[in-house]
């Protein structure tokens, strides 16, 4: 396992209990998406497994994995070029020359498809070339456990497809864990190996389950309309969860 | 064209003090007319420009010192909410401090001449630096502080990777308002220390010669605007090539 999470519980002075006694384990090398409504504390999991936050009673164990995090918006440093910005966690673990971190930097954006845009600055940069140069300052450090928080939620329709596309393909390349937070059902469907459903705040767990989609994603496949009818036949199963968990409400 | 809209009304009032003045209407032991104003920055050029330089001078080093021991503090002062919490108020002590009751204090301090005049600049212009220096380093996006924490970034270099470079706006911010502020407080402190434009004006004053005084008024008036002005500019081309922060 390379996440555990045992009874963990965690709540904040002004929103009182938002993680209730959540056991969660994570096998090394799964795509596990985690959905849930807006604000039921799935950033907040997040951020305990990202070692930003303690749980107040239980625990957090992550075994040493080298954890990078995604954000909602890609917040590049407006005064450094890309290359710069995916420079800066080699820099800041340090430990490496400058010629290496270039080096390193260099790879990370040409693996995503920037690398005809090393010395632009973030505002020369579309929103997706943004999230690309977020990505792969992320994966710049050769993470274990890549961490995103609804990262692709302001991009526009195609450009979320392809990046979703390029993360699966990440994700196998660089043979990590990936724990992908989100609240859209079709997202997850499409994304996640396994798919954990909260419930509304406090976050708990009102479904763990593993996804019927095989094969590999595509943006061409995407579209046929088999593969859209398994993909909508399990986003229909996630509704059905929601569904049944509000009733119980 | 727009360069210029600011020095129309300012001619219209050189006019109209004019007019007041030579029809009698305002006498002139209470105000001068704009050409013997004028006259006396002409006949009194050496003077003028003595104490001109050497204001600038003391005023300059006063924003310096200011600019220094201002962005220390408030670099100290940024690490922790308890140190915030102890020291800001006397921070503030600088910004209510009337300095005009306490050059004298300094005179007995610092002596007569430059050292006081400094400290006076620097006494009235180093709060508007902490406070918008101290406003820059805690302004960083608490996802870029969880960034620089989640690949253990010592507080060095969260300072001088994130926390200063966020900070830049602010800091040319305060040093604008600090540059003008330092210019009244080396005035100030020429009335009490002697030297420059300050002792220009009051000495001029005793003389009944309001002329001058208004000369060496004009004079400092343009020194603050011509010190802000250089900030804005250096700060500009500052901030748009080296931040690379789009207009």
């Amino acid at each position: 396992m390379l996440v555990e999470i045992e009874r963990a519980q965690k709540s904040f002075p002004k929103t009182g209990v938002v993680v209730r006694s959540l056991d969660l384990r994570i096998p090394k090398g799964q795509f596990l998406c985690l959905l849930g409504p807006s604000g039921c504390g799935k950033s907040t999991l997040l951020r305990m497994i990202a070692g930003l936050e303690t749980p107040d009673t239980g625990s957090v164990r992550t075994s040493d994995a080298r954890v990078s995090y995604v954000f909602q918006e890609p917040q590049l440093l407006p005064w450094r070029t890309t290359l710069e910005n995916v420079m800066l966690p080699l820099e800041l673990e340090g430990g490496l020359s400058g010629s290496e971190l270039r080096e390193r930097a260099r790879l990370a954006l040409v693996s995503v498809g920037l690398g005809e845009s090393l010395d632009k600055v973030p505002h020369e940069l579309s929103g997706g070339m943004k999230m690309r140069a977020s990505l792969a300052r992320a994966l710049v450090t050769k993470p274990d456990l890549l961490l995103l928080d609804e990262p692709f939620a302001a991009l526009d329709e195609v450009t979320r497809f392809h990046l979703q596309d390029d993360l699966l393909s990440y994700w196998r390349g660089f043979q990590m864990t990936v724990v992908f937070v989100t609240h859209s059902m079709s997202e997850a469907a499409y994304l996640g190996q396994r798919q954990i459903v909260f419930s509304k705040r406090p976050a708990n767990v009102i479904a763990d389950r593993t996804t019927k989609l095989v094969g590999e994603r595509s943006f061409k496949q995407r579209f046929s309309l088999e593969f859209a009818k398994e993909h909508a036949s399990e986003v229909q199963e996630l509704q059905g969860l929601f569904r049944s968990d509000e009733e119980m409400n | 064209m727009n360069f210029l809209l600011p020095w129309i009304p300012f001619l219209a009032l050189g006019l109209v003090v004019e007019v007041l003045v030579r029809t009698e209407i305002v006498p002139s032991y209470l105000l001068p007319a704009t050409s013997d104003v004028l006259v006396s920055l002409v006949r009194d050029h050496k003077e003028l420009l003595g104490g001109l330089e050497s204001t600038t001078i003391a005023a300059v080093l006063g924003l310096l010192l200011s600019l220094t021991l201002g962005l220390f503090a408030a670099v100290v002062l940024s690490l922790s909410e308890r140190l915030r919490h102890a020291f800001l108020p006397y921070a503030v002590f600088f910004q209510t401090v009337p300095i005009i009751a306490l050059a004298p204090v300094l005179v007995i301090w610092f002596g007569f001449g430059r050292p006081t005049v400094m400290a006076s600049a620097f006494i009235v212009s180093v709060f508007p630096m902490i406070a918008n220096s101290i406003a820059g380093l805690l302004a960083p996006d608490p996802m870029l502080l969880d960034l620089f924490r989640l690949h253990k970034a010592s507080r060095f270099q969260t300072l001088w990777k994130l926390r200063l470079p966020t900070a830049m706006p602010s800091i040319f911010t305060g040093l604008k308002i600090a540059a003008g502020l330092a210019v009244i407080g080396a005035v100030v402190g020429e009335f009490v220390a002697g030297g420059g434009l300050g002792e220009v004006v009051d000495a001029a004053r005793t003389q009944q010669r309001l002329d001058k005084v208004f000369a060496a008024v004009l004079l400092s008036s343009f020194l603050g605007l011509a010190l802000v002005g250089l900030i804005d500019l250096v700060s500009k081309l500052f901030l748009r090539s080296w931040m690379r922060v789009p207009k």
